[in-house]
C-alpha cells in the first residue's frame, strides 16, 4: 500500500496512462496473473489512441484543407513561369529572386520589421508590463496601451496616414512648436518611411505584449520576490536577476510570436505607404502580393511565398528550439 | 432515459443550428432576384462614389429591362484589382464589372474569364450610340470584351476666382504655364497638384508633359518603338523637376481623395486629373464654368495641343450569376436617356454623341476636341502593358518625391521597359 502510493505520487500529472502501468506492476508485485490488467491495459491504449484520433481528426484535416494543401500548391506554382502559357521552368523563379535588387532590399526591410519589433512591442510590452503590475493605477496605464490592440491594422494605419502625412498631424506639431527643422516627409523618404511604420505598428502590438508578459508575472511565486527582496536584491537587480529570469517562458511567447509577425509584416506597411514610393518600403510580405496580385506574376509570386515561409520557419524553430531546451 | 433525452435535445439543437446555417448560406448565394422578376444586378467598381450614380442609371435601364444596379466598390484601385483578378474565374465574380480599357483589357479577355460583347456594340453603332473609331481600345483578337463606362480627358481644372483676383489668364504656351505656376506660387499658394507617389497617378504630370514635348513621340513610346531613354522622354522628365524642384507640385503624399477639396479651399490653384472627377469637385460645392475652368497642356513647341482620353470598361464576367441579365442591362446602358442623367452624374463628357453634355465646361472642351486643333492620345495607363505601367509608375514615384535621381529614374524606366516589352510581347 506504502509502494503504491509512493508510485502514484511520483507520476504526478501524467495522468491515466500512467496510472495503468502502477497497477500492472502492482498485479505483478501480488503474484496475480498479468493477463487480465495487461488485455484491458491494451483495450485502454487503443480505445484511448482512437479517442485521441478522433479528436485530432476534425483539427488536423482543417489544418491540411486550409493551410497545408495551398501551401503545398504555391511550392508547384513556384515552378512555372507567368504569362498565359505556364511553363516548367524549374528553379528559375528563385534565381530571380536573388538578382532582382527589389527583393534584396524587402529583405533588408523585413530584417528592419524584426529588429524594430522586437526592440519596441517587446521592450516597451516587458517595461509597461513590469513597472504597472504593482501600481495601484497601473491598470489604467496598461489600458492605454492594451486598447490599440483591439484596432484592425488598417484602422491604425489609416490613423498612422493622418499623423505622419507630411501636411499631417506630427509635421503640424513640430511647426505649432517652432520646430520646423524636426520637420521630415516621414512617409516617403527610406528608411524614414520603413521606421515609421514599425513605430505605427508598435503602438498596436504592444498591447499583447503586455497581457502576455502581465500572465507571466502573476506565474512568478510570490515567495521568490519576498525572499530575493530579504537578501537585498531591490530595483534594477531584483528585476535583472529575478524577475526576467522567471519571466523567461512568457518572453520566449512574445518574443517567437513577434519574430513571425514581424516576418510576415503586411497590414499596415501597405495601407501607410503602400510599399512604395518606388517600392522602398516593400517588406517579404508586400513583394509577394504585388508581383502575384498587382504584377500578375504568380510563378515569381509564390517563389516569394515560399522564401519568406522557409525564413520564418527557420527563424521560429532556430530560436524556439534553443528557448524551450533552456525551459526545459 | 435521462440520457436518451438529452441525446434527443442535442440532436434537435444540432439540426436547428444546421437548417438556420443552410437557410443563411442559401440567402447569401442569391438575394438579388426581387419578387417581381426583376434583378438587382451586381456592378463592381474601385469608386464609392458612383454608387448613386449607378443607381439612377439603374432605375432609368430598368423602365427598359426591368433591372437595377447594385454597386459594389472598393476604394483602393490596387485591392479592386486584386479581388477581380481572383474572382473572376469563380462562380461569384459580379455581374458587371468595372475595368480599364486599352491593353489593360486585353490582359483580363486574355484570361478567357470575360464574354465576348462584340453584339453589343454592334447594336450601340446601329443605333448610332457610340463612336465605331473607339473599338479598338475594347477590343481583344477582334473581338468586344468591353463597353464604355465614360470617356474622359485629362485636363487642368484651375479655380478662376483666384486666377482673376491675381489676374491670371489660362496659359495658351508653355512659357505662359510656367509664368502662371510662379506667379501662384509668389503668392504663398501651391500651384498644382499632379498625382500622389503612393497611387496610381504618379504617371499624370509625366504624360502631360510628353504629350506637351512630343505627341508623335508618345505613339511611338506606347507601341514600342522609342524608348524612355530617348531624347524627348528625357525632356519631359526633366521639366517635371524643374516643377518638383520649384515648388510647384502639392508634397508627394498629398492624396487624391484630398485633393478637391484643397482645390475647392483655395489652397492649390490647379487640379491635374481626368474630367472623371469633376463630379468630386462639384461635390464640394464649386459651380463648373462660373468658379472653375479647365484647360489642356499648352505644347513646349507650338504645334497641336494632345488631349489623353480613357474610357473605363463595363465588361461581363462568363460566371456572372446573373449573366443574360448582365448583357441586357449593358444593351441600354448607352441608351441616351440612361447617358444623359450618368454623364450629368459624372460631369464628363458623354459616350453617346447623341448625347449633349450638360456641364459648361465639358461642353467647351468637346468643341476644343471637334475642332481638330488638338491630338487625342490614350491615356498611359491604358495605353502601355498592364506590368510596364505598374513599374513604370512607381519608378515615376520615385522622381516625385526625390527630384535629383532623374538619371537613376531613366536608367530604371529604360530597364523596365526592356523587361516588361519581352513578357507582353511572350504573351
Amino acid at each position: 500500500m506504502r509502494v503504491s502510493w509512493q508510485l502514484k505520487q511520483k507520476s504526478g500529472k501524467h495522468g491515466t496512462h500512467n496510472d495503468h502501468h502502477v497497477e500492472s506492476r502492482q498485479a505483478k508485485a501480488s503474484g496475480d496473473s498479468p493477463s487480465v490488467p495487461t488485455t484491458i491495459c491494451r483495450k485502454r491504449s487503443i480505445k484511448d489512441a482512437l479517442a485521441t484520433g478522433g479528436f485530432l481528426a476534425l483539427a488536423v484535416s482543417i489544418v491540411g484543407v486550409v493551410l497545408l494543401t495551398p501551401f503545398v500548391i504555391t511550392i508547384y506554382r513556384s515552378f512555372f513561369s507567368d504569362g498565359n502559357n505556364s511553363q516548367f521552368i524549374g528553379l528559375a523563379n528563385y534565381k530571380q529572386l536573388f538578382v532582382d535588387p527589389v527583393l534584396l532590399h524587402s529583405l533588408l526591410n523585413t530584417m528592419m520589421w524584426v529588429v524594430g519589433s522586437l526592440l519596441l512591442p517587446v521592450g516597451l510590452g516587458l517595461a509597461v508590463a513590469v513597472m504597472t503590475s504593482t501600481m495601484r493605477a497601473g491598470v489604467y496605464f496598461r489600458l492605454a496601451v492594451i486598447l490599440p490592440y483591439a484596432l484592425s491594422g488598417t484602422a491604425v494605419a489609416v490613423v498612422g496616414n493622418f499623423m505622419l502625412q507630411t501636411n499631417g498631424a506630427v509635421n503640424g506639431a513640430l511647426g505649432f512648436f517652432g520646430l520646423e527643422s524636426l520637420q521630415q516627409q516621414w512617409l516617403l523618404e527610406w528608411p524614414l518611411n520603413t521606421i515609421s511604420s514599425i513605430l505605427i505598428n508598435a503602438w498596436q502590438s504592444t498591447g499583447v505584449a503586455v497581457v502576455l508578459f502581465l500572465v507571466g508575472l502573476q506565474t512568478i511565486p510570490k515567495e521568490a520576490i519576498e525572499a530575493a527582496s530579504l537578501d537585498g536584491a531591490m530595483g534594477w537587480k531584483r528585476f535583472r536577476f529575478v524577475t526576467l529570469p522567471l519571466l523567461t517562458p512568457a518572453t520566449v511567447v512574445v518574443v517567437g510570436l513577434t519574430l513571425a509577425n514581424a516576418l510576415r509584416a503586411f497590414d499596415v506597411a501597405w495601407v501607410l505607404t503602400g510599399g512604395g514610393p518606388n517600392r522602398t518600403s516593400e517588406t517579404l510580405a508586400l513583394t509577394m502580393y504585388r508581383e502575384t496580385f498587382l504584377l500578375n506574376s504568380p510563378g515569381e509570386g509564390a517563389a516569394v511565398a515560399v522564401f519568406l515561409t522557409l525564413i520564418v520557419l527557420a527563424a521560429s524553430w532556430l530560436y524556439l528550439r534553443n528557448q524551450l531546451k533552456r525551459i526545459a | 432515459m435521462f440520457a436518451k433525452k438529452s441525446y434527443t435535445k442535442k440532436l434537435a439543437i444540432a439540426a436547428a443550428v444546421s437548417l438556420g446555417l443552410a437557410g443563411t448560406l442559401a440567402g447569401c448565394a442569391d438575394n438579388s432576384k426581387q419578387e417581381n422578376g426583376s434583378i438587382a444586378l451586381q456592378i463592381y467598381s474601385d469608386n464609392p462614389s458612383w454608387a448613386d450614380g449607378f443607381q439612377a442609371a439603374g432605375d432609368e435601364i430598368a423602365k427598359i429591362t426591368g433591372h437595377t444596379f447594385e454597386a459594389v466598390s472598393l476604394p483602393s484601385t490596387e485591392n479592386y484589382q486584386q479581388v477581380v483578378q481572383a474572382s473572376l474565374s469563380t462562380k461569384k465574380p459580379g455581374d458587371i464589372v468595372k475595368w480599364a480599357n486599352g491593353k489593360a483589357l486585353q490582359q483580363l479577355a486574355a484570361t478567357g474569364n470575360l464574354t465576348d460583347l462584340t453584339p453589343v456594340w454592334e447594336l450601340y453603332v446601329e443605333n448610332g450610340w457610340i463612336d465605331d473609331s473607339l473599338r479598338p481600345a475594347y477590343t481583344y483578337e477582334d473581338k468586344v470584351y468591353g463597353v464604355p463606362l465614360a470617356q474622359s480627358y485629362d485636363v487642368i481644372f484651375y479655380n478662376k476666382k483666384l486666377f482673376a483676383e491675381n489676374g491670371l489668364e489660362v496659359p495658351e504656351t508653355y512659357d505662359d504655364f510656367t509664368k502662371v505656376a510662379q506667379a501662384v506660387k509668389d503668392i504663398g499658394v501651391t500651384p498644382l497638384w499632379a498625382g500622389e507617389a503612393k497611387d496610381w497617378s504618379a504617371f499624370l504630370p509625366y504624360q502631360a508633359l510628353i504629350g506637351s514635348v512630343s505627341p508623335e513621340f508618345y505613339v511611338e513610346l506606347t507601341e514600342n518603338k522609342a524608348s524612355f531613354g530617348d531624347a524627348p522622354s528625357v525632356e519631359a522628365l526633366t521639366l517635371w523637376q524643374e516643377w518638383l524642384e520649384n515648388g510647384w507640385t502639392t508634397t508627394a503624399d498629398t492624396t487624391l481623395n484630398d485633393a478637391p477639396g484643397l482645390f475647392q479651399s483655395g489652397k492649390i490653384a490647379m487640379f491635374q486629373i481626368g474630367t472623371w472627377n469633376n463630379g468630386n469637385i462639384i461635390a464640394t460645392g464649386m459651380e463648373p464654368g462660373v468658379d472653375y475652368g479647365a484647360f489642356l497642356l499648352p505644347p513646349v513647341a507650338g504645334g497641336k495641343q494632345a488631349a489623353f482620353t480613357s474610357g473605363s470598361a463595363l465588361t461581363v464576367p462568363k460566371n456572372a450569376p446573373n449573366h443574360d441579365a448582365a448583357i441586357e442591362q449593358l444593351e441600354s446602358w448607352l441608351d441616351p436617356a440612361v447617358q444623359e442623367g450618368w454623364s450629368a452624374f459624372l460631369g464628363d463628357t458623354p459616350v453617346n454623341p447623341k448625347v449633349v453634355p450638360a456641364d459648361p465646361i465639358m461642353k467647351e472642351l468637346s468643341a476644343q476636341l471637334a475642332s481638330g486643333d488638338v491630338t487625342v492620345l490614350t491615356r498611359y495607363y491604358e495605353a502601355l502593358p498592364p506590368n510596364l505601367v505598374q513599374e513604370s509608375i512607381s519608378i515615376l514615384a520615385g522622381l516625385m518625391v526625390s527630384p535629383a535621381t532623374l538619371e537613376a529614374t531613366v536608367e530604371s524606366l529604360v530597364a523596365t521597359e526592356a523587361k516588361e516589352w519581352e513578357a507582353w510581347n511572350a504573351q
